[in-house]
């Protein structure tokens, strides 16, 4: 079953939530708001193991969103939730790559890769 | 020799803009649907893209506090090989060289401060005024060369 929300598509897997976003790209600084308030909500409703996001459809990924993506994480971790990232376009993997956080989020190739990781922690 | 000197601008504008990121997303649009016109690259374009946007955000919420009565001004100016863009705030101004390294491991986990590196990457020059509340951004043309031979 999905749930949809305004920037983000949401479906359950096991113990896993995997979540689209919707839109390209997020200029509004009230959209990022939104973004993250809506993430959180995600995790409030579905308590999952993991949050999977697919990135598939994002080709901009502006700092204050990325920075929206990092505290999300944080705040993931101190619940004992674990975030992960995948099917990252060249663009936003370069970003990510030059912010240093290529490594620092758990980034995977696909949703499927990202799942069998979930089973196995 | 600097860009002023060897290049004939083909396009300019000049805007004095609110601080509302609508206006923002309107002054962006207009500067990539004129760099889609002269045909440039999709590479720089996205650079241009993200770098710019950058630039005006910081503008509106740290140079403007998102004050709707502050205003942004942008002027812009692009040739055959090069794009000067020049973002100013009313806001105080500040030091970039103050702003931490936000790559440094034990500042990952810190919300801010991607924004200025990335327009550093993604664009040619980046350069601020003494006070720091007007940022010059340069984006010289990847095909530049090629494109003035042909």
């Amino acid at each position: 079953m999905r749930t949809f929300f305004r920037h983000l598509e949401v479906r359950r897997v096991g113990t896993a939530v995997v979540a689209y976003f919707v839109r390209p790209r997020i200029l509004d600084g009230s959209e990022h708001d939104e973004l993250a308030e809506e993430l959180r909500e995600v995790v409030q409703q579905h308590r999952p193991k993991m949050l999977v996001l697919n990135l598939r459809n994002v080709v901009f990924l502006p700092s204050a969103v990325l920075s929206h993506l990092v505290t999300f994480k944080v705040r993931l971790a101190k619940e004992g939730r674990l975030l992960a990232l995948t099917n990252l376009r060249p663009e936003i993997a370069e970003i990510l790559r030059i912010a240093a956080l290529d490594r620092w989020f758990d980034i995977y190739p696909d949703e499927r890769d990202a799942l069998a990781a979930c089973a196995e922690k | 020799m600097s860009p002023e000197e060897t290049d004939v601008w083909i396009w300019q504008f000049h805007r004095v803009w609110p601080s509302t990121l609508s206006e923002a997303a309107r002054v962006l649009g207009e500067i990539v649907a004129e760099l889609q016109r002269q045909g440039w690259s999709d590479r720089d374009i996205f650079s241009v893209q993200l770098a710019v946007e950058e630039a005006l955000v910081n503008a509106i919420k740290h140079g403007n506090r998102s004050d709707v009565s502050k205003s942004v001004v942008t002027r812009c100016w692009l040739s055959s090989r090069l794009l000067r863009v020049e973002i100013a705030d009313e806001g105080d101004g500040f030091d970039p060289d103050a702003v931490p390294d936000p790559t440094l491991p034990d500042r990952l986990e810190e919300p801010s401060g991607r924004g200025i590196m990335l327009m550093r990457t993604f664009m040619t020059r980046v350069t601020y005024n003494t006070k720091g509340n007007v940022v010059t951004l340069e984006k010289e043309r990847s095909n530049a060369v090629d494109h003035d031979c042909t």
